[in-house]
């Protein structure tokens, strides 16, 4: 009960924030001097980048946690999954808001920048991890499995982020840097972009708890149904018991009766 | 324990001797795909052999994934997987065992790709050191990630190309550097002092150490 109710006020919560961030982004704020109304975009684009890592980390450390023993329940298998879903809906926005900025900014929807392109194995990797958790397995097994995965995506993602900087040495900086001085520009486009920050983390927030609710839910009616066959399959082995036994109990009458006949 | 690997590289090695899987099907796969190069991106020769060094490895990963692909397949069939581990083989020297046997048979599959490209599209070489050296790093590497992915995906329900993708996305760090030697040692002064050399052989460190690490668990439900 109390669950549902710190849902519901998070649900509300950043609802309420997102509605302030398209308020404060979109009329409150002034335009750039340079980038103009495109600027606006540093509310949404930096802060989901933002929530797509921090997901990420959180379904690292869940899985971690699944995998040491002294700490192992399904509880941290449910939030890596809820986790890393919202995460990889996170990197798909990440992706899709910087090719928006970057058509009119840079001329190009996509250029292969190391933090790009980054991004775009991080966004295949955890589609991955996803993908191997829809293969049908006994939930301790699947849990298992896909926390190595996780773990070993971890451990790739700063590996592959410097073999992409050392790739592309001639492409990097720029993108943080600029993010940087534009905040110090004005005032209350610091605090906008603070508050994107804020709303779009209680929307992953939100997002992960519901997705955890669901995942619980799913195991709850798969322990269900297993039940109900189970009582079925007893109740149908009591009914097979019961003819077989008839059946013992006629054997000599119907061999005997067969015996006549033949005779 | 380093016996019951061998055991089981010979094992593995023994299957590839008598299906001839890999000399069949495996490496004519890697030189059509070759010729496919050729015709899609026409036989302009300059621009072949400037992407010759991506091209290498784009097709020998690929064409690994099935030798990996494989090397589960046969572990699957009768659940000799199990048999493995209830014989009290550490996991460890499973890994080391098939790694080896994979390893062997990509490194024929190396060769042959690589007189294909050197033949067809004409690439200047100018360090076969440098060459084989990132060869032995970016093979390592991918053979231990394939097998850790191999046993996570293993499962009569995993599509066939669950195990590309999960392998592939983990790799780009290899496959850019690996290209990047082949690059490298295309030019006449390429020695084995390349930095990228460097780069490919702590990635392949990393990832052996990786594989080694993870494969117990990926493999023991």
């Amino acid at each position: 009960m109390t669950s549902t109710l710190v849902r519901k006020a998070v649900g509300v919560t950043s609802l309420v924030l997102v509605a302030a961030t398209v308020v404060m982004g979109l009329f409150v704020t002034p335009p750039d001097v340079v980038q103009g109304n495109l600027a606006r975009l540093l509310y949404v684009h930096p802060p989901v980048a933002w929530v797509a890592y921090l997901a990420y980390g959180v379904t690292s450390i869940a899985s971690g946690l699944y995998l040491w023993r002294p700490t192992r329940s399904l509880k941290w298998d449910r939030i890596a999954v809820a986790s890393a879903e919202v995460g990889v809906v996170f990197t798909g926005l990440t992706l899709v808001t910087g090719s928006i900025w970057g058509r009119p900014a840079w001329g190009v929807w996509w250029t292969w920048d190391a933090r790009l392109t980054t991004t775009a194995i991080l966004f295949v990797l955890y589609l991955g991890y996803l993908a191997l958790r829809r293969i049908p397995l006994s939930p301790a097994v699947r849990a298992k499995r896909s926390a190595v995965a996780a773990l070993i995506a971890f451990i790739d993602v700063p590996i592959v982020h410097e073999s992409v900087v050392w790739w592309r040495t001639l492409h990097q900086g720029a993108t943080v840097a600029t993010l940087g001085a534009n905040t110090k520009v004005h005032g209350i486009m610091a605090w906008t972009l603070l508050l994107g920050f804020i709303a779009f983390t209680m929307v992953y927030i939100w997002m992960a708890m519901l997705r955890y609710r669901v995942e619980t839910m799913t195991a709850e009616l798969e322990e269900t149904q297993l039940e109900a066959w189970e009582a079925e399959r007893l109740a149908e082995s009591a009914t097979g018991d019961e003819a077989i036994g008839r059946l013992l109990d006629q054997g000599p009458e119907v061999q005997a009766d067969q015996g006549a006949v033949r005779r | 324990m380093i016996r019951r690997a061998w055991a089981v590289a010979r094992k593995d090695m023994l299957i590839e001797f008598r299906s001839k899987i890999a000399l069949n099907q495996v490496i004519p796969f890697a030189l059509a795909v070759l010729l496919t190069f050729g015709f899609a991106l026409d036989t302009r020769d300059r621009l072949l052999a400037e992407i010759a060094p991506g091209l290498f490895w784009v097709v020998v990963l690929f064409s690994s994934l099935y030798l990996i692909a494989r090397s589960f397949r046969v572990e699957r069939e009768n659940s000799a997987m199990e048999g493995l581990i209830l014989y009290g083989v550490d996991s460890l020297a499973i890994f080391l065992g098939k790694l080896a046997a994979l390893v062997i048979q990509m490194f024929v599959l190396e060769a042959v790709a690589a007189a294909g490209i050197v033949i067809l599209f004409n690439p200047p070489v100018g360090s076969l050191g440098l060459l084989a050296i990132s060869a032995v790093a970016a093979t390592l590497a991918i053979g231990s990630i394939g097998l850790v992915y191999g046993a996570l995906s293993s499962s009569e329900h995993s599509g066939e190309s669950l195990l590309p993708l999960l392998v592939i996305p983990v790799l780009a760090p290899i496959v850019i550097s690996a290209a990047k030697c082949w690059s490298d040692a295309e030019s006449a002064g390429a020695g084995i002092y390349d930095p990228w050399l460097k780069i490919v052989a702590i990635f392949g460190a990393v990832f052996l150490a990786v594989g080694a690490a993870a494969f117990g668990p990926a493999m023991e439900d």
